[in-house]
């Protein structure tokens, strides 16, 4: 259900504006409407922006230093500001050290042929009068007389390359050679160089380690930062007149918080609208409240979007299908029950938001478990196969579904789907735009219902052949008249049936293909189910007869093998059921989405997303 | 030729071009995600579960070799021994084709992830479809399997 909201115009004497903003955000209620046409660009906004994301990076690499019964300090003993520069310092440092160790380890590659030699040596050499020259060329490349003409000597050969030097008395010559530049320092230097600066990084990633105690202090700043960036769009969505005397500001709160609202509003003598949103308005922001047993599937349906503030909610209908279709794609008794398990187990150990997400995958456990009995599954072992006497075991049994019936049972659950999305289509759109734009779908509601209803009795033997046909005349006359006469009251009869044709069509092959789409569900149903009699066939046949060994192999390919199907079964009986809800149904009932988030002008709170 | 040789090579097409198409499939999302995971290691997670849907086509094939398996018997009639090598070559192809054109989906979805889109819970929706039509084509091996009778004994 969507709640309703009401819209606000505020109209405050300018010297009482920034007192006004801090009681609004203290009751936190009001969510700011967007003035038209945008704000303008803000330096300040900016600026914070910039800060919110050095913050945000910085707090990232904080918090994957925290170890586990880590203390920190209060977030008052130090200045978050502070600390933010002091990592920032500290990580562009390591950065400038890393650049500088990829340089020192290039050169070390270079210089480890020439081994450790003294330059000291060879500029003594040189003050002598000779010239030492330093080359590395393709060892089929090196000729044997350089040795004698240059007095080549042959200092390391790594892979085909061959380095050597050439000892002249100065004399100009070229050699078909790489004549080699080589670093000021050997490679003994520049390996203590290196591990100096490797123990510098590590001082300085120490540090940056140690800050992590101040982690507070920088979530602080951060929400100081946050609430300054709130509290600047409030203003630059704010509307001055009157020679900048008067403020205006537009936004809305949910009716349920209005009395509140009212009351501190009027406390403060301040001057407000409060109205009911226009149909034309299309920012009023969207906050669902749906009932405890739905809320979990409200995680569902934010995967997709929010539905339009003026439209329906869509949450209460789609939600039990969903858990159904997603137990009829997992349906397995011991996946089933090992899911709700966790569920239950999470429930109370994880934060409040996860809370609607353990509680889902109890639903969809619980779903799994049954739908596993139905289809006679058990953790890859098939309940059909048992033999016992026992009267409820076999009262169970005949309740089981087979392949054959599961398949069409996929056909008849979409069916049913499709159909009731006509219905919520239907009821959601009389009220929002009236009856007399609904007429089509009732007509075919009619059609669809009304023969399926007389085919029921006629295979029943309630009614023979003979005597459906007047019913059929009468479903048919009635529905044809609403899809193709009714369909548009007030136009031109000649184009109503003109629509109602296309209608005809877009129905016939449109209904078919989602019915087609819910095959799915039985396609992975039995994937998940022959899967995992597959992996139990292969523990018992796999795992040989030495005692001990053997079980414990069984044991692993059971491990193994369960887990890959869990995972796999899980990821498509998620998804599956998502495009069918997605897809399908919201386009049988009629979906529309493009709701805005109701987001108060509040006291900042962290975010929590899963996905 | 044997009949039970046409419905081996059927087999063939079926579970051999499904797993190739899972492997690809899973392949081309997974490339994909290596290199968007450059731009933002943080994407993980959610780039895994992208890269696991192709892996599904590899499982369907897999059941349609358990639906015909009941038949592969050394009994089996020519009309079923066809029936098998038609229906799993086409099945073989579907699930190649829609496994290695969901990872492509998949790919473009974590490449998108890695540029700082959140387009993965489009990227899920979108990857769906082309899954459908292999799902659709074991259907149909279903459907004949139950068309050819009960196995030869």
């Amino acid at each position: 259900m969507i709640v309703e909201m009401e819209k606000y115009t505020f109209l405050v004497y300018h010297k009482e504006y920034t007192a006004f903003l801090e009681k609004l955000r203290e009751i936190g209620v009001v969510h700011v409407a967007h003035k038209p046409g945008g704000v303008p660009d803000d330096e300040a906004l900016r600026t914070n922006l910039q800060l919110v994301a050095r913050l945000k990076s910085v707090l990232k690499i904080l918090e994957k230093r925290i170890v586990e019964n880590q203390q920190f300090e209060k977030a008052e003993a130090a200045d978050g500001m502070q600390v933010l520069e002091k990592v920032e310092g500290y990580l562009q440092e390591q950065e400038k050290l890393s650049q500088q160790r990829l340089v020192l380890e290039k050169e070390i590659e270079r210089m480890t042929p020439w081994g450790s030699f003294s330059w000291e040596r060879i500029h003594q050499l040189e003050d002598q009068g000779l010239e030492i020259r330093f080359y590395g060329c393709v060892s089929s490349k090196f000729q044997e007389e350089w040795k004698t003409q240059y007095h080549a000597l042959e200092v390391a050969s790594v892979n085909s390359m061959l380095y050597f030097i050439t000892i002249t008395a100065g004399e100009s010559f070229e050699l078909d050679a790489d004549l080699l530049r080589l670093s000021p320092k050997n490679v003994v230097q520049l390996q203590e160089e290196l591990s100096l600066l490797k123990e510098d990084y590590q001082k300085i990633d120490q540090s940056v380690t140690d800050c992590v105690k101040f982690i507070e202090s920088i979530k602080a700043t951060q929400h100081k930062v946050f609430e300054s960036v709130d509290m600047r769009r409030v203003e630059l969505n704010t509307t001055a007149e009157a020679d900048n005397s008067v403020m205006i500001l537009q936004g809305y709160a949910p009716t349920e918080d209005s009395g509140i609202l009212k009351e501190k509003m009027k406390e403060d003598g301040i001057f407000y609208l409060a109205e009911k949103p226009l149909k034309e308005d299309h920012h009023v922001p969207v906050k669902l409240k749906n009932s405890k047993f739905i809320k979990p599937f409200e995680f569902i349906g934010s995967l997709y979007e929010l539905p339009n503030y003026h439209k329906t909610d869509l949450t209460p209908y789609f939600g039990p299908f969903y858990a159904f279709f997603f137990g009829f794609c997992f349906a397995d008794a011991a996946y089933g029950m090992l899911l709700a398990g966790v569920g239950i187990y999470f429930y109370s150990r994880v934060r409040k938001e996860m809370q609607q997400v353990m509680r889902l995958l109890i639903y969809l456990g619980v779903s799994a478990f049954v739908m596993g009995i139905v289809t006679g599954n058990f953790g890859g072992i098939e309940l059909y196969d048992i033999k016992t006497a026992s009267h409820w075991y076999k009262a169970v049994e005949n309740l089981m579904l087979t392949p054959v019936k599961l398949f069409y049972a996929s056909l008849i659950v979409g069916a049913i789907q499709v159909i009731f999305g006509q219905f919520v289509r239907a009821i959601s759109r009389m009220k929002t735009d009236g009856f007399s734009h609904t007429i089509s779908t009732w007509g075919w509601l009619i059609v669809v219902l009304g023969s399926v209803g007389i085919l029921g009795l006629q295979k029943g033997g309630m009614i023979s052949p003979e005597q459906a046909k007047i019913p059929y005349y009468i479903v048919f006359g009635i529905g044809g008249v609403c899809i193709f006469i009714l369909n548009h009251p007030g136009h031109n009869i000649l184009i109503n049936i003109g629509e109602g044709l296309w209608d005809t069509y877009e129905k016939a092959t449109g209904w078919l293909g989602d019915v087609l789409s819910y095959i799915r569900l039985f396609a992975i149903s039995v994937a998940g189910a022959v899967l995992a009699i597959v992996f139990n066939s292969l523990a018992t046949t796999m795992s040989g007869s030495t005692p001990v060994v053997s079980q414990l192999a069984m044991i692993l390919i059971l491990l193994f093998g369960h887990s890959i199907n869990i995972f796999m079964a899980i990821l498509s009986s998620f998804v599956h059921p998502l495009r069918l809800t997605f897809v399908e149904f919201y386009k049988n009932a009629g979906f529309v989405g493009g709701g805005k988030s109701y987001k108060p002008f509040a006291r900042y709170k962290e975010e929590f997303k899963l996905l | 030729m044997e009949p039970i040789m046409f419905a081996y090579i059927g087999i063939a097409f079926l579970v051999g071009l499904s797993s190739i198409g899972s492997a690809y499939g899973t392949s081309i999302a997974g490339n994909a995600v290596i290199g968007a995971l450059k731009k933002n290691p943080d994407i993980f997670g959610k780039a895994m579960v992208l890269t696991a849907l192709p892996g599904s086509q590899g499982l369907l094939g897999f059941l349609g070799y358990f639906l015909m398996s009941p038949f592969l018997v050394p009994h089996i009639t020519i009309f079923q021994g066809i029936a098998i090598c038609f229906t799993g070559i086409a099945v073989g192809l579907v699930e190649l084709l829609s496994s290695i054109r969901q990872g492509q989906v998949c790919a473009n979805g974590a490449s998108a992830m890695g540029n700082g889109h959140e387009v993965f819970n489009n990227t899920l929706i979108l990857a769906v479809f082309p899954e459908l039509y292999s799902i659709i084509a074991v259907a149909a091996a279903f459907l004949v399997s139950l068309s050819l009778g009960t196995p030869a004994m």
